[in-house]
């Protein structure tokens, strides 16, 4: 039997608190499944998060990882991607962190196309907060939290991720693991910055999120290069088609970092 | 997006890639909703998934064992000949809940072993190489074996369904 890198050997062992039942698992294991897939090792990969429920993956990959503060994942991942270009970088988190607190960045991020991978756990919802609407909530869902419903025109990250620049995007969903599999190896592989939204259901505050099985289709246009076809179709989208949308090749940012510093000379700066 | 065309598993070291790959995946995700469901402080639901992953690791440990004699070839995980989105075993996530009893935990993990024994069944009639069909005919009564067991610790649970207490509800929509 050969030796294989196995996607168990990703994991560590912190054991996932997220509820019964949410879609991030889903996204977990499809990482853990790309990751051992690729034959990336551990040491060369970082996993880079802001906060919320999704953002708690860097815990749970066995490689290098930084829980960071609200909305910053990408600034986070883009400064170590600055600094150590060898390293393979993830950014993970959710909806809110992502388009909310952290809209900015996404923006920018998108713009500057360095070679990083961003993906995102929609799930319509701040679940860690007890279920406020998020940036990618429907205007009409009522809660408690909200009981008029938010009357916003929920955010649109594939068409706000085209118009700001980034050279692939993609949609998956956590009911379609092999799908989502398959999106997350081709977006690390991908020479720039790869945007995968992920549908993942949030069975405690959402659970008429069990509806997007039967809802979900793969999406129904071939990926294209062309920015013009992608907008057209993802406009006429109603976000829940998954699949490959976008991948060009664009020029990517990556600073020349010139050492001005060794570690002993950080060290003692830093000496007592 | 179920995978409607015939099976092609072409030889015997591709049969056990497919059947080791499910049945890791099956240790893997009923070890973690077992530890899942302990976090939400739900025991009678996570024991049912903590005992059914122990007896999949002995079904783990055969198969190795079996494989040490071939050459597993690297399928890309979305390649994988499953009839349905994703490996059969690989519970059904959606239907998981923290407050699941352990009635619900079994009914659902013997929703996936019945996915599995159609998987079996698929590879049995469709796949011509008959080392294939006579490995997947063995592995087959394994599975039913599995299931029966499933079948028998619902038919011991008492009549009543024990659903555990919401200490932290929600504030659900209204």
């Amino acid at each position: 039997m050969n030796i294989a890198f196995k996607p168990k050997d990703y994991k560590t062992d912190v054991k996932p608190v997220w509820c019964p039942g949410c879609g991030d698992f889903a996204t977990l294991s499809a990482l853990t499944r790309s990751l051992a897939y690729l034959k990336l090792p551990k040491e060369n990969v970082a996993m880079i998060s802001g906060i919320g429920c999704s953002s708690r993956l860097p815990a749970y990959i066995d490689s290098y990882g930084f829980h960071g503060v609200h909305g910053r994942a990408l600034a986070l991942a883009q400064g170590l991607k600055a600094a150590r270009p060898d390293l393979t970088v993830i950014a993970a988190g959710g909806d809110g962190d992502g388009f909310s607190i952290g809209g900015n960045h996404f923006l920018h991020a998108c713009r500057r196309n360095m070679d990083l991978t961003y993906i995102v756990m929609d799930n319509q919802v701040y679940g860690m907060t007890k279920g406020q609407p998020s940036p990618t909530t429907e205007p009409e869902w009522v809660s408690k939290m909200a009981p008029h419903g938010t009357r916003l025109r929920p955010f649109q990250p594939l068409a706000i991720a085209l118009a700001s620049g980034a050279s692939y995007i993609a949609r998956g969903f956590a009911g379609d693991p092999k799908t989502l599999t398959q999106l997350i190896v081709e977006g690390i592989q991908h020479r720039g910055f790869a945007f995968i939204e992920v549908l993942s259901p949030c069975p405690t505050y959402r659970p008429e999120h069990k509806q997007w099985k039967l809802s979900v289709q793969p999406w129904p246009h071939p990926a294209t290069d062309d920015p013009v076809k992608a907008a057209g179709f993802i406009h006429g989208d109603d976000g829940l088609s998954t699949g490959l949308i976008l991948q060009r090749d664009l020029p990517v940012w990556q600073p020349v970092v010139e050492v001005s510093a060794n570690v002993e000379d950080i060290a003692e700066d830093f000496a007592l | 997006m179920s995978r409607q065309a015939p099976l092609t598993i072409a030889g015997e070291a591709e049969f056990l890639a497919h059947i080791i790959a499910l049945k890791h995946e099956s240790e893997d995700r009923l070890t973690t909703m077992a530890d899942c469901l302990f976090a939400h402080n739900n025991p009678p639901a996570a024991q049912v998934f903590h005992e059914l992953a122990g007896l999949i690791s002995l079904v783990v440990e055969q198969l190795q064992t079996l494989a040490l004699d071939h050459v597993l070839p690297e399928i890309p995980p979305w390649e994988y000949q499953w009839h349905c989105e994703d490996d059969p075993e690989a519970l059904c996530m959606e239907h998981a809940h923290y407050l699941m009893s352990a009635r619900q935990a079994l009914q659902l993990a013997l929703y996936n072993e019945q996915r599995s024994v159609e998987f079996l069944q698929r590879i049995e009639r469709e796949v011509s190489e008959p080392a294939v069909r006579e490995m997947a005919r063995r592995q087959l009564r394994v599975e039913q074996e599995f299931a029966e067991i499933i079948r028998q610790r619902l038919a011991d649970l008492p009549d009543e369904d024990v659903v555990c207490d919401d200490l932290d509800p929600p504030h659900m929509p209204e």
